[in-house]
């Protein structure tokens, strides 16, 4: 746990290192905010229909910080060719991961945070919009740490050119999980593929309000981390063994 | 008498890589022991398998088969790693991270603290350098830095794989000082090195590995014959001069036996009598092996 501490430390030190990098934890939400808050508070649309729509892209803003700061250090590691001086020092995978996994989601929950507190300042959202975003976060959060694991083993097992899966993706996976309208509008061979998300019941909650959703997703989100993880669990070996840590 | 295990013990070590063209055995029975307080050399070709071998020993790779210790522990351990060091001449760290940042990072895994390597940062002169970002170190302050990181959990057993490469001469002799007085604390060392001056004046045994077996082990004495070897210069390098030795310029390295029928190639402006040295003996070594290989259709 001590290494995990370490590990995670490390990873806010590089962060704060560069200055610049701070405007990567604000710009995607406060952007988002601004194009989907204005609309929510004009009142051009009606609040009922964009009530839902700011809800899902401040989900989908805090999913992908979280998956990207689980990936991108990763990547900033196999970069530098600092992971494998890591892995040197004793230090196993998991620890490795598990600092990568509560800096992505000390991230989300900034991120998170700062959405939240924006959208009853800034535009006059209530009680329901609070709700409707923090509900569904266990399954957006687990579901982010899930890909990332995913992301992570692909590269372990094809090589860090496939490290463009830590920004593209996210926004994939979301563009499959029916993010603005509901499921059952979908041709139905998409639905079934967009069941496959967890991210899919997250969406379906926001717009329906019932926990039914809810409860789905966060039931497939574990299942998918499970997966993920062993997925990954298997690619690191496979790296071990055919290609060696200093050469992913 | 409790029998202590030994620094490094490799036995049998195999490891093949599977890529377009079919499996390539990089690791073909590899065995060797190393006692503590050794100073040990692995010494071989490009592609023979020294960095293989290190990348095992230091729990980045896996081995097909075969069995290897370091400090009587297994590969990879927590122990391990909290005893042994891995230095590579080109280990590198996150580019926009300072020196400082990068050692305390390593200090706190390595459980140590600032105070313990006051000495490590007097004697590398880290202090005015430490805040400056990896990215802006020269090649000398980065290997400087890379030391202090090795050598600041105190270890046991150092692993060196071509620490010397792309410093300067007077940085790579302050090396080599560090690297005896290493030893001479009772440190085992393992190094792998293409510099031939850093194994001959560290290494009490060296050996030659060569297409993934160790083909020679022994102490430098071993290798090195005084006045076996002749230095032939031309005024002009005759075309086949190649056939009989090491050439570097207009001057041949051979032997005694060849020298009448060198010396009848060309004009010849100096012949002087040489040690064989280790180098002599890598390239009459690989030489060897290859034309052997080449006969034997290997």
């Amino acid at each position: 746990m001590l290494r995990t501490w370490i590990l995670f430390k490390r990873n806010v030190g590089l962060t704060f290192q560069v200055k610049g990098r701070l405007s990567e934890l604000v710009v995607f939400p406060i952007s988002t905010l601004v194009i989907w808050g204005m609309l929510f508070s004009s009142g051009i649309i009606t609040r009922e229909l964009i009530g839902p729509l700011l809800v899902i892209n401040i989900l989908w803003a805090v999913g992908s910080h979280a998956q990207g700061q689980i990936n991108m250090p990763l990547l900033m590691d196999l970069w530098a060719r600092e992971f494998s001086e890591i892995m040197r020092e004793g230090v196993s995978i998991s620890e490795y991961l598990m600092a990568k996994a509560l800096y992505g989601l000390s991230v989300g929950l900034l991120t998170l945070t700062i959405c939240a507190l924006s959208i009853p300042l800034a535009f006059g959202g209530g009680w329901l919009e609070l709700y409707l975003l923090f509900a569904p976060m266990p399954v957006v959060i687990l579901t982010a740490t899930a890909l990332a694991y995913l992301f992570t083993g692909v590269v372990f097992r094809y090589g860090r050119a496939f490290g463009f899966l830590s920004w593209t993706g996210l926004p994939f996976i979301i563009m499959l999980s029916s993010p603005y309208t509901p499921i059952s509008t979908l041709w139905y061979p998409l639905q079934l593929i967009s069941y496959l998300s967890p991210f899919t019941f997250a969406f379906e909650f926001v717009r329906s309000q019932e926990l039914r959703w809810l409860l789905w997703g966060a039931i497939e989100a574990a299942l998918l981390f499970g997966v993920c993880y062993l997925y990954l669990r298997f690619a690191f070996s496979y790296a071990c063994k055919n290609r060696g840590l200093d050469k992913i | 008498m409790i029998a202590t295990p030994p620094a490094i013990a490799v036995s049998n070590l195999r490891k093949s890589f599977k890529n377009r063209a079919g499996t390539v055995e990089v690791l073909r029975g590899v065995s060797f022991t190393v006692e503590k307080g050794e100073t040990f050399a692995l010494l071989g070709p490009n592609g023979s398998g020294k960095t293989t071998t290190l990348n095992i020993l230091s729990g980045l790779l896996s081995m097909d088969s075969g069995e290897a210790y370091l400090l009587g522990q297994s590969l990879g351990s927590r122990k391990t790693a909290a005893m042994v060091s891995f230095l590579s001449g080109d280990s590198q760290f996150q580019w926009s991270y300072p020196g400082r940042k990068i050692l305390n990072f390593y200090l706190q895994l390595a459980g140590k603290s600032w105070r313990d390597i006051s000495d490590l940062i007097d004697r590398f002169k880290l202090e005015q350098i430490l805040d400056r970002t990896w990215e802006e170190y020269s090649n000398g302050e980065k290997t400087r830095i890379r030391l202090t990181r090795a050598l600041l959990k105190n270890p046991q057993l150092i692993v060196l794989d071509e620490p010397t490469v792309g410093l300067d001469p007077n940085f790579a002799e302050e090396l080599r000082k560090l690297l005896k007085e290493q030893h001479d604390r009772g440190t085992t060392i393992l190094i792998t090195s293409h510099y031939m001056r850093d194994i001959e004046e560290l290494a009490s045994r060296i050996a030659f590995i060569h297409n993934g077996r160790i083909i020679k082990t022994g102490t430098l004495q071993d290798y090195v014959v005084p006045n076996t070897n002749v230095e032939v210069t031309f005024r002009q390098l005759p075309e086949q001069a190649a056939q009989f030795g090491a050439v570097n310029g207009n001057t041949l390295v051979t032997t005694l036996t060849d020298l009448a029928r060198v010396v009848a190639m060309g004009d010849v402006l100096a012949v002087h009598s040489r040690d064989e040295d280790l180098e002599d003996y890598f390239i009459a070594l690989t030489k060897q092996v290859e034309e052997s290989a080449e006969v034997t259709g290997a």
